[in-house]
Formats: C-alpha cells, structure tokens, sequence
C-alpha cells in the first residue's frame, strides 16, 4: 500500500475529510514544536504555537492549493503564527511567562554545563544570542529534507540570498560560539 | 585552486546542506584546504555540526490532547452548520407521501386515534410505570450535575467531555443551560466555546438560550465562533438577529471572513 504524501493528504483535508489531519498532526507536530522552541526558547509559547498552526490549517484547509509543498506551506503559516503570537504578546505587555518559561538561558553557567554536552549547549546558547532573522533562517535549512529553494519560496527571496543569509547567521552563531567556548576555558583554567 | 568569496558561500551553502555530490564534496575540500577561506571553513563546519547535533525535544502530551480536543470541536462545529440530512428527514419525506393533504381528513384521522390511544391507554394501570420514570428523573438529574461539574473542570478537555454529557438530555434543566451559556461567552478556549456553540443549538426554541446565542454574537472575538454563531441563526431563520449581523457587516473590527458571511446571512434572512 502506497503511503499518501503530506500534500495528497492535506488535498484530502480540503476535500473535507478532516481526520487526515490528525496524520499530518503525527508526522510534523514535533518538527514544529522545535522549531518553535529554538526559536522562542519557551515551552509555552512553543507548545500554544503548535496548536495554532494546526488551528490554522483547519481554518483555512480550503485555500491550500497544493501546487506548492505542504512543507512550505506548513512554516509558512508557522512563521505567521508565530509574528501574530508576538504582537498579541507585546500588546498585552504580558511577557513574564516567557521569561519564567525560558528553556534555554542565556546566561553562562559553564560549571553546571556538562564536559561530554558541553558543546551542544554552547551552541544552544549561542543560537538563543543571535538576532531572531539568523536563528529563523539557521532553523529552517537544518531541517535536512527542507531544500534552500524550498527556504527562498517560504522567505519568498532568491535561493541565492538564502545561501547568503545561512552564511552570514552561521558566522554570527560561530563568534557567539567561540566566545562562549573562550569563556569557559578561561574560567575552567 | 583561488575561490572568490560569492562562490566560497555558495558551495559551501551546498557543502553543509549535502547539497553536493560525493565528487564535488572531495573536490572542494580539496580546494579550501589551502586556500584564505581554509580557518572559516573549519569553523563554520564545526558549528554546523554541533546545530546538526542538537536533539529534537518532546513537547508534552497536552500537545495532542488539545489537538484532537480541537479537530473533534472543530468538526462537530461543522455539522452543526450543515444543513440536516438525518434518516428522520428522509423517513417524514417518504412518509409525507402516504399522508392525506386536506385538513378535514387529517384532522378526522387524528381524532380516530386519539380515541383508539384512549381505549388501550386505560387498559393498562400502571404502577410500576411511575416507579420506573422517577428512577429514570433521578438518573438523569445525576447526569445533568456530571455534566455542570465537568463545565466548570480546570482542563479543556474534561469541559469538552461535559458539553459531551450534554448532548445526551433531551431536556437540559435551566442550571445545565445556563452553565453551557457560561461556556459559550467565558471559556477561555475557543474549541471548547466552539462545541458549547453546537450542544446549546437543539435548544434554541427555550428563550434563555435564544437571547443568550443572540447577545453572544458581538461579545465573541474568534471570528470561527462569530462564523459558528451565524450558522446556528441561520439554521433557525432568525430574523431578528438581522440588526447584529448588519453591526458586524458594517464594523471594520471584525474579520474580513466574518463580515462577508454576515453578509450574505442577512441576503438569505431577509
């Protein structure tokens, strides 16, 4: 039997059968929950965006044309979702379930920082110090089944300025990195 | 081999990426190495590997409980929007065909058979019939106190499980009625105010729920529920809902969906 693919089954949704979307749910809600998580470093907020996609996709099931990847189409209303999460939230001036929620701090405490995790959670670090824009753009084309022409349709740019702005965050995330690292050999010495 | 730096970030772009054959990988490795890109390349792998290396987290369950919670509030939201295609419909149909269509018969028929109902209905004294409709009005007062008790439940999905409760009575006592109005205007979860929306629709003829779906119409703030709400007044041909609609048509705060199909509620009310 022939698994459907993501879009044939999000064509279904459109056609009104709506349990299909308890598959896709299955298949990409911990893809975006991390996404989410890197990029906001909060439980909360990630998990609520989670759920607001989905909320989304069933909104608007009948406008998904399905000429383009459901991928694509996913992280777009992912980065939507997110923006419109973050207005609301400064709105409300309510940011201090963020701050008691974060997962990943950006203060450094290279004592409590495990040698064998060390570096993954420099990197960790480093990725929650770098402006939002590199961090989105560092997410997305870690994402191995995610292409950066797929990347430049979502950011609707060239593939080439994709190429660029992957480069140009990744040397922001490498200074962040070897900052961090310098730090804790100094402080280790 | 000399890289100009465009071509350096291309290739390397599509080095991390594995977006280059096995042959061209080799083939730039080997040109990097000596080249004034050679400490850059280093590094920058280094940090790609450690962003490869970073593990996916579990979010937690509450995740898939509040989407189901919301895909089965979202699709009882929907049928409660349908048209209704019950076998009840198709049976009257069918049977509206064997129905004599002037007053004087079916008046004469009906007072035949009230007269026969009277006749057998005396037959049978029925004692042990009382017995059995208060334990059934026990049992179903029970119910009804289950289901407020679930309303006002801290977790979404335990208030979802009450309105399920509610569907069940034929005829909700006024607490249950009111509760499922507090649901509609106050939850703070839009699915759960969403299926409050659908289990309160059966019960539209009772005028607290009439002026309680009226007036609920401009409080809400989802425009998926103001779209819900509309629904259930044009199931009922409510034309006295056509003021509201024309407030929601004509104010630019509501959403754009919500104002079109305002819109085109009050075309089929009027």
């Amino acid at each position: 039997m022939n698994i459907p693919t993501d879009t044939e089954l999000m064509l279904q949704v459109r056609a009104g059968n709506l349990d299909q979307l308890g598959i896709l749910f299955e298949r990409h809600h911990k893809t975006l929950y991390n996404f989410f998580l890197r990029l906001t470093s909060s439980v909360t907020a990630s998990e609520d965006l989670v759920q607001e996609v989905f909320f989304r996709m069933l909104k608007y099931h009948q406008t998904y044309r399905g000429d383009s990847e459901f991928t694509i189409w996913m992280f777009r209303i992912a980065r939507n979702a997110r923006a419109d999460y973050f207005r609301k939230k400064s709105r409300d001036s309510d940011k201090h379930d963020e701050a008691n929620d974060s997962l990943i701090s950006t203060e450094k405490n290279p004592g409590e920082i495990l040698e064998a995790e060390q570096d993954i959670q420099l990197v960790k670090t480093a990725l929650a110090q770098i402006p939002e824009q590199d961090r989105e753009v560092l997410l997305l084309s870690r994402f191995k089944n995610i292409k950066y022409k797929q990347i430049a349709e979502m950011l609707e740019c060239q593939e080439g300025t994709v190429k660029a702005r992957v480069h140009r965050a990744l040397q922001k995330l490498k200074d962040a990195f070897f900052e961090l690292s310098g730090d804790i050999a100094n402080e280790t010495r | 081999m000399k890289q100009d730096k465009q071509q350096y970030i291309d290739q390397l772009s599509d080095y991390l990426k594995g977006e280059l054959g096995q042959s061209e990988q080799e083939k730039f490795e080997q040109g990097i190495a000596g080249s004034e890109f050679g400490k850059d390349f280093k590094d920058l792998k280094k940090v790609w590997a450690e962003l490869q290396a970073m593990q996916e987290q579990e979010p937690s369950e509450g995740v898939s409980t509040r989407f189901y919670a919301m895909l089965e509030a979202y699709k009882a939201g929907q049928n409660a929007a349908k048209p209704e295609v019950s076998l009840r419909n198709v049976l009257n149909k069918w049977l509206n065909q064997f129905w004599p269509q002037q007053p004087v018969i079916q008046f004469g028929l009906a007072l035949a058979l009230l007269v026969v109902g009277i006749f057998f209905g005396g037959q049978f004294k029925n004692g042990a019939n009382q017995d059995m409709q208060r334990l059934n009005s026990e049992v179903v007062g029970l119910k009804q106190m289950v289901a407020i008790s679930l309303l006002q439940n801290q977790s979404p999905v335990e208030r979802l499980r009450g309105i399920g409760y509610s569907h069940n009575f034929d005829d909700p006592n006024p607490d249950v009625l009111s509760a499922l109005l507090t649901t509609l205007n106050f939850d703070p979860n839009v699915n759960v105010r969403l299926a409050a929306a659908e289990a309160l629709t059966p019960f539209y003829g009772i005028d607290t729920v009439r002026s309680g779906v009226l007036h609920s119409l401009k409080q809400q703030k989802s425009p998926l529920l103001q779209i819900a709400l509309i629904n259930v007044l044009l199931a009922q041909n409510e034309k006295e809902s056509i003021e509201t609609l024309e407030y929601l048509q004509n104010n630019d705060d509501y959403d754009k969906a919500v104002r079109s199909h305002a819109g085109q509620a009050i075309e089929r009310l009027k």
